[in-house]
C-alpha cells in the first residue's frame, strides 16, 4: 500500500463531546475540561480536548459546530494538535 | 434448533467465590477464580481432574498449574468483558468438534481489592501506552471507560433527541432488580450505605463524573470471581444439575480504540447478535430474558437496540416504560447488572451465571421478581460487550 502526506485543511467539525469532570496523570488539575472526537473534512477522525468552550455550559457546545487546529510546543520536538471552535457556540 | 452448532453443547453449572462486591479482606484474583472453580466442581459433581479445556481472560495456565490439569485444550481470550460469552462459543465449537469434552469457563477479577493490594489482573492484550490508537488519545486526557462511553450518550443524545434523564431509567429499574438479589452490593442500606431503591432525581443528582454521565450512569468496581462448565449433551443429562442449552452462539467486534468507532450510537452486537439468532433459529421476539452489559446506563440502551429488542434510538423505552423491571414482559440484568450487583472490570462472567441460574430454575425462589427474582423465562439473550463499545459476544441460551 503507498502512504503519503498530505497537507490537511485544519479545519473539521465536532462530532461528539464530553466534559471530564474526573481525570488522571498532568490532567487532574485541569478539570472540569471538554474532551472531543473531531471529523476533519478530509474525512478521519480525532480526539482532542477542545478549545474556546466552557465545560461548565455544555449545552451551549453544539455537535456539527466548525473547528480549527491549533498547534501547541510540549517540547522542543512534539507538538501536540488542538481544537478550538471557530463558529457555532449559541447561547 | 437450525444449525450443527446449536444446541451442541450446554451450561451444566455456574458458582460464584464465596465473598463478592467489597470483601473486608483483600482478594487475590487468583483466589476469586479458584473458590469458584471448587464451587461449580462440587455442584455439578464433575472432578476438577476431568477438565479437558480451560478458558479463561489470560489466566488459563496458571490456573491449569494450579487445579493440577493438563488440558487438550487452552483459550486465553482477552478482549474485555466479552471475553467469557466468546470463552462459551470457542468451548461449544471444541466440543462439537470432538476435541474436549468438559470445557472450564473461569473468571477472578480484584477490582475493588485491587486498589489495596496494589495488583491489578490481567492487562489486555493491546490498548497500552504502546499501541498507536492510544497515542491519539491519552494525550488529551482520556481516563477510563468513562471519559469515552460519555462521548457515545452525547451522540446519541443528538442522532436521536434523547436525554440523559431517559438512561437514568436503566439505573433506576436495575437497582430495582438489585433490592431483590441479596448478594448484590447495592441490595439495601445494609449492603452497602447507599445501596436500596434509587430515583431518576438522585442518578440526575449523582456527582458529576464525565457528562452526561454521572455516578450512577456508571457501572460498579468490586471484586468477583465466576466459573461455568460447559459439556457436550451425553455428559450434560447424565449430572445432578440440569443444563441450560446454548442454542445459539456469536461474537464480533467494531474497533479496538474509540477512534475507529464509527457510529458511535452502534456497536458489533448487532452481527454478534445476528450469528447467535441465526444459530439458534430463533429471534429477538423468541428472548424471554435479556441479560446485556451494563458498564453504562448507554451501554445497555444501545446494546437492547443492536439485538434487535427495541427500535433504533430507542432502546432505552424498555426501562422507562417498565418493560424490562419486575414483571414486566421482558425482565432484564434481573442480578442487578453490572450498575448495581457487581462489576469487576469485566462483566462477561457475571452475565453468564444469572443466565444459568434463571433457565435452570435455580435463582432465588419467586415469579417475576416477586418476591425472589427468578423469572421463570425459557430462553434468554445474554450478551457481553468490551473494551470501548469493541468488541461482543452474544448467546442465545434455552431451558431444558
Amino acid at each position: 500500500m503507498e502512504i503519503e502526506w498530505i497537507e490537511g485543511s485544519g479545519k473539521g467539525r465536532i462530532h461528539t463531546f464530553a466534559v471530564q469532570h474526573r481525570a488522571f496523570g498532568g490532567w487532574a488539575e485541569e478539570v472540569p475540561f471538554v474532551t472531543a472526537y473531531i471529523d476533519l473534512n478530509e474525512g478521519d477522525r480525532m480526539a482532542t480536548v477542545l478549545r474556546g468552550v466552557d465545560p461548565n455550559r455544555p449545552e451551549s457546545i453544539k455537535i456539527g459546530s466548525e473547528v480549527q487546529v491549533e498547534f501547541e510546543e510540549a517540547s522542543e520536538n512534539i507538538h501536540i494538535p488542538f481544537w478550538r471552535v471557530v463558529e457555532g457556540e449559541a447561547s | 434448533m437450525s444449525s450443527p452448532l446449536s444446541g451442541a453443547a450446554a451450561i451444566v453449572g455456574a458458582a460464584e467465590a464465596i465473598e463478592i462486591g467489597y470483601p473486608e479482606e483483600p482478594r487475590t484474583a487468583l483466589q476469586l477464580h479458584i473458590e469458584a472453580i471448587k464451587g461449580v466442581s462440587e455442584q455439578t459433581g464433575i472432578p476438577i481432574s476431568s477438565i479437558d479445556g480451560i478458558f479463561s481472560a489470560g489466566w488459563s495456565s496458571e490456573l491449569a498449574e494450579h487445579l493440577g490439569i493438563r488440558p487438550k485444550y487452552i483459550d486465553t481470550t482477552s478482549v474485555g468483558g466479552c471475553s467469557f460469552e466468546m470463552h462459551v462459543h470457542h468451548a461449544m465449537a471444541a466440543i462439537h468438534a470432538g476435541i474436549i469434552d468438559i470445557a472450564l469457563v473461569s473468571h477472578g477479577q480484584n477490582g475493588w481489592s485491587a486498589r489495596k493490594l496494589g495488583a491489578g489482573g490481567p492487562a489486555r492484550g493491546g490498548g497500552g501506552a504502546d499501541s498507536p490508537s492510544v497515542q491519539m488519545s491519552a494525550p488529551y486526557g482520556f481516563s477510563g471507560a468513562p471519559s469515552n462511553y460519555a462521548h457515545a450518550m452525547t451522540r446519541h443524545n443528538y442522532k436521536f433527541g434523547t436525554t440523559p434523564e431517559d438512561f437514568a431509567h436503566v439505573a433506576v429499574v436495575t437497582r430495582e432488580w438489585a433490592t431483590l438479589n441479596p448478594r448484590a452490593v447495592m441490595h439495601s442500606k445494609d449492603t452497602h450505605e447507599v445501596g436500596g431503591p434509587i430515583t431518576v432525581e438522585d442518578v440526575n443528582n449523582a456527582r458529576m463524573i464525565a457528562w452526561p454521565l454521572t455516578l450512577l450512569h456508571c457501572c460498579l468496581v468490586t471484586d468477583h470471581g465466576g466459573a461455568v462448565i460447559v459439556a457436550r449433551p451425553e455428559i450434560a443429562q447424565s449430572l445432578k444439575t440440569n443444563p441450560v442449552w446454548i442454542a445459539g452462539a456469536g461474537e464480533s467486534m467494531g474497533h479496538s480504540n474509540m477512534l475507529e468507532m464509527e457510529d458511535f450510537t452502534a456497536t458489533s452486537a448487532h452481527a454478534s447478535a445476528q450469528t447467535a439468532y441465526e444459530m439458534a433459529g430463533m429471534g429477538p421476539e423468541d428472548m424471554e430474558l435479556a441479560l446485556m452489559y451494563d458498564s453504562f446506563t448507554i451501554t445497555a440502551a444501545v446494546t437492547a437496540e443492536m439485538l434487535g429488542l427495541a427500535p433504533r434510538g430507542e432502546g432505552h423505552r424498555l426501562w422507562k416504560d417498565g418493560h424490562a423491571a419486575p414483571g414486566g414482559r421482558l425482565p432484564i440484568n434481573t442480578n442487578g447488572g453490572g450498575l448495581s450487583f457487581n462489576h469487576s472490570g469485566m462483566y462477561g462472567m457475571q452475565l453468564l451465571i444469572e443466565g444459568y441460574r434463571q433457565l435452570s430454575g435455580t435463582a432465588e425462589d419467586g415469579i417475576n421478581g416477586l418476591p425472589g427474582k427468578q423469572t421463570n423465562a425459557r430462553t434468554a439473550i445474554v450478551n457481553g460487550t468490551g473494551g470501548s463499545m469493541s468488541t461482543t459476544g452474544t448467546l442465545v441460551l434455552e431451558a431444558d
